[in-house]
Parts: structure tokens; sequence; C-alpha cells
């Protein structure tokens, strides 16, 4: 419960503080490790941990269950 | 007179110069022609000895060699995407099934391709996509479809996404084999094969993933991903035996129906002139009694123009499902079981870094090497499962536009 209300004070914490970006304010935020989106080795990492663990992560590649003889 | 003659003389001229330099250099809105190109390999060697497959003990040592190409050729506001690969599977659980173990271990092989088509809504700053493949391996076939759509707000502050995904499997074995080339039956362990454990053989997935972006500043962008997953049909895997307390001999019993709630949290920072911190949280329950939280930090220096090194830490605590219990623990008057230790209660660690070279090397008619990236891991469960996995990524571009410029004379 602790730990529930800890992040939604966090989530309120960051978005209060929002600030508009121009485009020429851009050049960490379109750095292309900034970028949120997963590329094939993260999709791979998803994947990975989706079977290895039960409890998969949010994004992950696979949502079904698969095989798993591995 | 002569003064006016000079004068539109000189008008005229300049006229005529203006309008001839009008023709070369106006300007003109450049229409996206490209070809995008990822060739990925992956390399997974794991070992432990909890294996599902002999009820939660034996050997689970596996390989998986898995190479793979993603194609996206984006014309306009129109993208189709291909994806193709392999993951050929060296796994030692797999010969148990029969309890036949060769020197090398069996080999089996996961072929899949997936094609996708988005189209963007310039103006209305929406993009919207579909796409579908199928994947096939000896025992086990999945169609999916995938429908999506994102929204961009108008500063560029916010993106939205929702995607909704499904899953149509069959694991039924046969379809590669040479005798049958169709599905023909459910693999259960050799010698379980007196009966028929299970009535259906179909397992349907739908995924509804959602995705709220905030640019908080300059340095700062928030990621937040719920997503909910219901799970219907054969949940169980065939093959996976479970040896009870009283000496019996069964197979692995799971509901018909299972439904999952993930919350993914992203903060990606760029904190002074050369570090990026990547952050994630992972939440995760599900009505088989699940819960997770998966912590993860990766920390990104940029060490000239073109190089970048990542270190990453991942931590997962895991809290084991209601129907698992080790070998030998479940009593058979149980409803549902399980001794497949991937639904225990564990710790997961994993151990990373990564290496990304930016290449931007121009290799004609328009193609450009843009960059590899190499990343090697140690992951490692507290139930000593342990793997190594190591990664490259090869990104390349083909600008079709620039192409056609070079061949005109």
């Amino acid at each position: 419960m602790k730990v529930k209300l800890y992040l939604i004070l966090l989530f309120i914490v960051l978005l209060a503080s929002c600030k508009v970006v121009k485009p020429h304010e851009r050049i960490f935020i379109n750095d292309p490790e900034m970028q949120l989106g997963s590329d094939e080795m993260d999709n791979y990492d998803n994947y990975v941990h989706s079977i290895r663990e039960g409890s998969i992560p949010a994004g992950s590649a696979k949502s079904s269950g698969g095989c798993g003889c591995n | 007179m002569k003064r006016n003659f000079l004068f539109a003389g000189s008008i005229l001229v300049s006229s005529m110069f203006l309008r001839a330099q009008k023709a070369d250099t106006v300007f003109k809105k450049k229409i996206i022609d490209k070809t995008e190109i990822d060739i990925f390999y992956n390399h997974y060697s794991q070992d432990g000895n909890n294996s599902a497959v002999t009820g939660g003990i034996g050997t689970e040592k596996l390989t998986v060699y898995a190479p793979s190409i993603k194609i996206v050729r984006t014309k306009k506001n129109n993208s189709i995407s291909f994806k193709g690969g392999a993951d050929i599977i060296s796994s030692a659980s797999t010969d148990n099934i029969d309890f036949i173990v060769s020197s090398a271990s069996k080999l089996d092989m996961r072929s899949y391709i997936n094609l996708g088509y988005a189209h963007e809504f310039t103006k209305k700053r929406i993009a919207i996509r579909a796409g579908t493949g199928i994947s096939i391996e000896s025992d086990y076939l999945s169609l999916p479809v995938n429908l999506g759509a994102t929204y961009t707000s108008k500063n560029k502050m916010q993106v939205l996404n929702c995607d909704f995904q499904m899953n149509f499997d069959d694991l039924r074995w046969g379809r590669l084999n040479e005798n049958y080339h169709r599905p023909v039956r459910l693999i259960y362990p050799s010698e379980l094969r007196y009966q028929t454990w299970f009535k259906t053989y179909k397992r349907n997935s739908f995924s509804l993933k959602l995705g709220f972006q905030q640019v908080l500043n300059k340095r700062n962008v928030l990621g937040i991903y719920p997503e909910f997953t219901l799970q219907k049909g054969l949940l169980s895997t065939p093959f996976h035996r479970i040896y009870f307390k009283d000496s019996n001999l069964g197979i692995e019993n799971l509901p018909q129906l299972r439904q999952k709630v993930l919350l993914g949290i992203k903060l990606n920072s760029f904190v002074g002139g050369i570090t990026i911190l990547k952050n994630r949280v992972d939440l995760y329950m599900d009505d088989f009694g699940l819960k997770g939280l998966a912590l993860e930090n990766e920390s990104s220096f940029k060490l000239n123009p073109v190089l970048t090194l990542s270190p990453s830490f991942r931590i997962d605590f895991q809290k084991g499902s209601k129907y698992f219990k080790p070998y030998g623990m479940h009593i058979s008057q149980e409803i549902f079981y399980t001794s497949d230790y991937d639904l225990s209660s564990m710790k997961t660690y994993q151990f990373a870094l990564a290496m990304r070279y930016l290449a931007l090397k121009n290799i004609g008619r328009g193609a450009v090497f843009n960059d590899i990236k190499f990343k090697y891991a140690y992951y490692w469960r507290s139930n000593q499962l342990n793997a190594h996995i190591f990664s490259v990524l090869f990104t390349g571009l083909v600008d079709h536009a620039l192409k056609k410029n070079h061949r005109k004379p």
C-alpha cells in the first residue's frame, strides 16, 4: 500500500514539474539514447524475461504462453 | 534618358537572373522515401537444475541461436514492415520428454514472420497500424494480429499509444514432422501417452496495451504503460510432469483462464553533458497468484560523439503462483498443480554491458550504415538458474530519394 502511495506521489510531483519544451530546446530530449521506445535488443531482453519469469514486463513482445520446454 | 535605360535594363537582367535562380533553388518539400534495415543476432546459453519436463528436477541446459532481420519501407505517410527470424534451440530438457538422451541434445526450431502496415495522418498527428504474422515450431503454432494507434499532441509534449494484440495458438505437434505435415496431437511425456489429458489444444490471448509519454522538461521524459491480458484455453504445458507425494505421476494442470495486469513506468533523464539515466519499474499481478516487481537502471555514457557505453542492472522480485509446489510435494487430490520453477517465488538479477558505435558510414547509392550495438548480459535466478546472453544489432538505412538523385546525369 505504501509503495502505491509513494508511486502516486512521485507521479504527481513529476507531472507538476512539466514545462513546455520548444523545438530548439529539444537537443537532449531528441537524443537517440533518450527515446522510450524499444529497439530489437530491448525486445529480445523482454522476450527472455517473459519466458524465464512468470511475471512478464509491460510492453513485452510475447503475451501468449509459448512452448515452455526451454 | 540613358540613366532610365540602364535602370530598366538592370531590372530586366536581374529579374531574369532571379527567375533562373528560382528554378534551381526553390524550396521543395522533401518526400520521405527510405528503407530501414535491422539485422540482429542473439546467443542465449542457460543452465539450471529445475526442469519442469522432469517435474522440477533435472537439467535445464539450453542454447538458443536467434538470428532475425527487420525491414521497414517508408514512403510519404505509409510504411510497410517485415520481420523474419528463427530460434534454433538445443535443449536437454526436450530430450527428456521421451527420455532419449543423445550426446548432442535434440535440435528444435521456431521460425516466424511478421508483417505490418502503418499510416500517419500528419495534420491530425495520428498514426494507425495493423499487423499479422505466423510463428511455427514442432509443437506450437501462433497467429498474432495487432491493431494500434498513436496520437501526438500539438506541442509534442505528450504521446498516447493504444494497441490491441491477439494471439491464436495451437499446441498440437506434427506440422514439421516428415510423416505428417499436419497437426496431429498434443505431446505428452512418453510414459503418460496412455490417455488423453486435455480436451482442448487451443490457447487464445488478448492484450490491451496502453502508453502515455510525457516530456517533463528539457532533460526528462516519462512513460507509463498499463497493460491488461486475458488468456483462454490450454494454459498448461502438456509435457510438464508432476511427481506427487503418493508416488503417482501426472501432467501439469493449470486453470483455462488467466487474467494479467501489468504496469510499466520508464523515466529517462539526461544528466550533465554525457550521461543518460534510464530507469524502469515493472509491476505485475495475475489470478494464478503471481506478483512481480522489477527495477532496472541503465546508465549510458557518451564517451565521444560516436561511442556510447551502457552498463545496466535489473532486479526482479517474484511471489510465486498458488499452484506451484516443488518435486514430490503436490498431492493428487489437488485440482491445479505445477512444478514449473518459472512460476515459483524467486529473485532474479541481471547485469549487462552494452556498447553502441555510431558509424554513419555512407556506403554509396543512398545507403548508410548507421550503427552497431553489442550487449552482454548475465542473468541469475535465486533458484540457481543462470544464463549468458550475447546480442549484436546492425542498423542501416537506404534513402531512395538520394539514390534517384545519384542516377540522374
